[in-house]
């Protein structure tokens, strides 16, 4: 998700906040549904980038040239263009339409600046409110759920929306041009926008205070921002946490002592954009000292619907956790929530989620990457990380298995859950776990029956106990992990499946991955025996997959221009590259559906969230694509397909430039003429350089089915396009 | 499960593959008509000091020499993606100095035996070839479309265009020869060589079956013949030029006609 930071930071560069009075009915937490998009949607979405630019052309920006407005308006545009269409960013919801609803409050004596500002949500962890030159209010799902008051979250609105009425992004932009090439630049332009910042802060405030809010919710505004990389609350995880009647984790693998937090208020800011927080605090202090007339107000809107509405974003937050790959904070958030919602299907489909990645990414020797490092460990959220790290290979596998088992006993019928179980089920298998491995009986009924055992003198072949062991034996045996009754709690992990071990539908399917191994293996030998020419056939047969029917989503283009991106060219190239796929898909009797930017106003917003969904899974699978992911929409993707009738997704990009390369060494032909002069013109008709990637998706078991990437350097045309086009679909569709 | 699944998820781990269809919209055979232009730059700077001359009526003046043209017509079909063949036919036209290096020729005619100084028109020949050709790609190519490398190896008829040539022959003493017949034997066999061609083409497209051909070529001609002998080669020839004259002239030409430029038109079905 570095991608997503960073756009979230270009927006933060530029600086500096149409909202939809939906009326939603209130969620059921216990049957949470992600927030979608709802309404209709905005022209901000289905407006090309170039007309855009073209309107804005006609308005003044600061002191800019002509010139210098074009550039900017465009690095505006197309990059919030880029911001709206990336999956993340949703309209009309219950979090935009709330907060639209607090800054009604702020913008009460000002309806004319409240008309012009656009509020939408972006569905992400990072902590973040930011503004836009085109007046476009995003706040975060990550600073939603950090917040404790509808106060802190009009104050945060209030500095976004003077950030838009001071034009600071149009001003910086001007400062950085005037100032480009002055000797630490980054110091310099750091000052600069710090300045901005205070003044931001500070126009805010008399907003904030206008507005009648309390002056003592402001200070804790800045909290927000200090502590907000640490989960949404601080509680401490007991380790008995995984214990149940089924179900034993020694204390052991939790941490013996506490994680402090290291975050300070007067960090040095002098390279940073904003002020630290010790400065802001001690500047709005000063200024709203002065302050006559404050109000008492803490939440117009009720404290019970800023719960609800930080609830969501909560539950949201659990959500980008999973696609991020933090399945440490994210157990940590389902601990927290489970709290206050115990019979939430989604909680659990996500704890389920959540076990059967780290399960994955354990037997791919990759689990480092869902949870921190012992360097980053703090606070009481940090128990879970430790845990996590300490497991070895078939405690997770277990531990998994029993929690997915869990949940699938809790919701029988979810087609989710059941899923999920299917692949916890072979990660388990992989991970050497065999059945006769498994205790017939829990780990806590082993102890009780070893103490019977014990105090009969019997024997007992299940259960190993040491009633006869002396007394340095059963040190021995303690240090390495055995319990004083003489049960081995080494191998606690062994007890934890009991119930399983004798349940029919497991060991049916443990019998499956057992035959589908042996299938496999006999595949592979026979696969050897075989001459050339019938791999080969093989092979081929295949790499094809049936795209008699699938969705397109939302072909990209980029066009590189002297080594930037040519933005213009770009939304060119696009269109050039939408209108190949109608071509040849026309062309070859393929049933395709659009769902993209270029058809968004035809499709509308249930267009819009499918291509969210889409451009999640896709950011899911291909950032992990040598680990299977299980996508965390599941069941949106599950309805996705039954509605259009395929399972197949097709995504695919284009990239062009145009860079005659002269070789240095080849002027050296400047010695034999003719040598030269052929030499010449290669350069310019070569500079061409355009690649084409294609992938396909499988909804059905989110799996990168299939793709092409194609490279070639004639110069570009619609019929160069359609040709590649052409070709890999007839390289990769099933044979008729 | 798929049968063999774990095979080519090993092979896409590491990049997709596309089967050994290619072809433009499908289409692999294609028929290629080019012009291709000459331009003899050297041959051109060697002959500066002593123009050759082109006939304008009954005047005839100094000329330089420095574009040569023929045309081909190329039948070619795409094997796989990276690898075609074809099979050309062309016929371009040069024009060659019988005496580039303007030195004495050794002539004689019924009665004398003199060595002259030998001042023409630019003598113009016809050079028809075919010549199979191999196309290959990189990995990423869809023959016949895009960039491609073509190597041939052809065989070749240069024949000595019939027409009225003028010739000084002498120095400060001026005699015009304008009988054809004494010239140049053209009952004689043409002169056979063969010529190795490299080629860096583009072909890019404009319709759905139309391809536009841009590309450069370089040819080395052999002729197989001794090492012409200026002061004997001639002797006792009722003709001004032998053959062993022509097809020295005529290597030098195409030797220094190393490099052309080829534009035209694919057709592909």
């Amino acid at each position: 998700m570095t991608k997503l930071t960073n756009l979230i930071f270009y927006c933060s560069l530029l600086l500096i906040g149409v909202f939809f009075n939906n009326v939603s009915a209130q969620q059921n937490f216990s049957d949470f549904k992600i927030l979608q998009s709802e309404g209709k949607i905005p022209d901000d979405f289905v407006t090309q980038s170039s007309l855009k630019v073209e309107a804005d052309m006609q308005d003044t920006r600061g002191n800019l040239n002509n010139r210098e407005k074009k550039i900017f308006l465009e690095g505006v545009h197309y990059g919030v263009d880029e911001l709206l269409q990336s999956g993340i960013v949703i309209y009309g919801d219950e979090i935009s339409n709330y907060v639209k609803s607090v800054a009604e409050k702020l913008l009460k004596d000002d309806q004319a600046l409240l008309n012009s500002l656009r509020f939408y949500t972006i569905k992400s962890n990072v902590t973040n409110a930011l503004s836009t030159d085109q007046g476009i209010v995003f706040v975060t799902t990550g600073l939603i759920s950090q917040l404790t008051s509808e106060a802190q979250l009009a104050f945060i609105l209030a500095h976004e929306i003077s950030h838009y009425t001071e034009k600071h992004v149009v001003e910086a932009f001007e400062y950085r041009t005037r100032n480009e090439g002055f000797t630490d630049q980054i110091r310099q332009l750091s000052t600069y926008s710090r300045e901005k910042e205070f003044e931001a802060d500070i126009l805010g405030l008399e907003l904030f205070q206008k507005a009648g809010y309390s002056k003592k919710h402001m200070l804790s505004a800045f909290d927000v921002l200090m502590y907000s990389y640490l989960p949404i609350d601080e509680i401490e995880l007991p380790d008995t946490y995984f214990n149940s009647e089924l179900c034993f984790v020694p204390k052991n693998k939790f941490p013996t002592k506490k994680y402090p937090i290291k975050a300070e208020e007067s960090y040095d800011d002098s390279r940073s954009s904003h002020p630290n927080i010790q400065k802001r605090k001690e500047k709005i202090l000063e200024v709203s000292g002065k302050m006559p007339n404050w109000g008492e107000v803490n939440s117009y809107l009720g404290d019970e619907k800023f719960q609800y509405i930080r609830n969501l974003s909560r539950f949201e937050r659990l959500r980008s956790d999973i696609i991020e790959l933090k399945y440490g904070d994210a157990l940590y958030t389902i601990f927290i929530l489970e709290k206050s919602f115990p019979n939430s299907l989604y909680l659990n489909r996500m704890k389920a989620q959540c076990w059967l990645g780290l399960s994955t990414f354990k037997i791919n020797n990759s689990v480092y990457k869902t949870v921190s490092s012992k360097y980053e460990l703090e606070g009481e959220g940090a128990a879970m990380h430790f845990f996590i790290r300490g497991l070895s290979n078939v405690e997770i596998t277990t531990l998994a298995m029993r929690t997915v088992e869990d949940c699938r006993l809790k919701y029988p019928e979810d087609k989710e859950i059941e899923a999920i179980w299917h692949r916890t089920t072979k990660n388990l298998f992989d991970s050497g776990v065999k059945l006769s491995e498994l205790s017939r009986v829990s780990f806590n009924t082993a102890i009780i029956q070893s103490q019977i055992v014990d105090s009969a003198e019997m024997d007992s072949t299940q259960i190993a106990f040491s009633s006869q062991l002396t007394k340095y034996e059963k040190i021995k045996q303690k240090k390495s992990g055995f319990t004083q009754e003489g049960i081995d709690s080494t191998q606690y992990y062994t007890f934890n499946l009991s119930d399983l071990s004798e349940n029919q539908k497991f060991i049916a399917r443990y019998k499956e991955l057992k035959d589908l191994k042996t299938e496999k293996e006999k595949a592979e030998n026979e696969f050897r025996d075989l001459s050339r020419a019938e791999r080969k056939k093989i092979v081929d047969a295949e790499n094809r997959t049936d795209i008699s029917d699938f969705i397109l989503v939302d072909p990209a283009a980029i066009s590189y221009k002297k080594r930037s991106v040519n933005l213009a060219g770009s939304e060119e190239l696009a269109a050039k590259f939408n209108e190949s796929f109608q071509v040849i898909t026309e062309k070859m009797d393929l049933k395709m559906h659009t769902v993209g930017k270029g058809n968004l106003a035809e499709l509308g917003t249930e267009g819009f969230n499918e291509k969210s969904i889409f451009t999640t899974l896709l950011i899911q699978l291909v950032e992990n694509n040598d680990i299977d992911i299980f996508p965390v929409d599941y069941s949106y993707l599950d309805q996705i397909q039954k509605n259009y009738g395929t399972s197949k997704l097709v995504f695919s990009i284009i990239e062009h430039s145009y860079r005659p390369n002269f070789s240095p060494g080849a002027f050296a032909l400047v010695l034999i003429p003719p040598l030269f002069l052929s030499y010449i013109p290669l350069p310019f008709i070569l500079g061409n350089r355009t690649e084409i990637n294609l992938v396909v998706l499988d909804i059905s078991d989110s799996k990168i089915e299939n793709g092409a990437r194609y490279n070639f350097r004639e110069p570009i045309s619609k019929k160069g396009i359609q040709a590649r086009i052409y070709d890999i679909f007839s390289s990769i569709n099933t044979k008729k | 499960m798929k049968k063999y699944t774990f095979l080519f998820i090993f092979i896409f781990s590491t990049t997709f593959l596309l089967a050994q269809d290619g072809g433009f919209l499908g289409k692999k055979n294609f028929i290629s008509a080019n012009l291709r232009l000459y331009s003899p730059i050297i041959y051109g700077i060697n002959t500066l000091s002593t123009e050759d001359f082109k006939t304008k009526g009954s005047n005839y003046q100094p000329v330089k020499n420095f574009v040569d043209y023929g045309i081909n017509l190329t039948l070619g079909r795409a094997l796989s993606r990276n690898f075609g063949v074809m099979i050309q036919f062309s016929q371009s036209r040069y024009d060659f100095s019988i005496n580039p290096k303007k030195g004495y020729l050794n002539f004689q005619d019924d009665y004398f035996y003199s060595q002259v100084l030998l001042k023409s028109n630019w003598l113009k020949a016809k050079a028809t070839t075919i010549m199979p050709i191999i196309e290959l790609t990189g990995s990423d190519g869809l023959l016949p479309l895009g960039l491609s490398h073509q190597f041939g190896l052809g065989f070749t008829r240069n024949e000595l265009i019939r027409d009225d040539y003028y010739f000084q022959i002498g120095g400060s003493t001026v005699d015009v020869i304008n009988q054809n017949t004494q010239v140049y034997n053209y009952s004689q066999d043409a002169i056979k060589s063969y010529v190795f061609m490299y080629k860096v083409n583009m072909r890019i497209p404009i319709s759905n079956f139309l391809l536009f051909n841009i590309g450069f070529r370089y040819n080395i001609n052999y002729f197989p013949i001794p090492i012409y002998d200026y002061n004997a080669q001639n002797a006792n020839s009722p003709y001004l030029i032998t053959n062993d004259i022509l097809r020295v002239q005529m290597r030098s030409k195409e030797f220094q006609n190393i490099m052309s430029l080829e534009t035209g038109f694919s057709l592909c079905f």
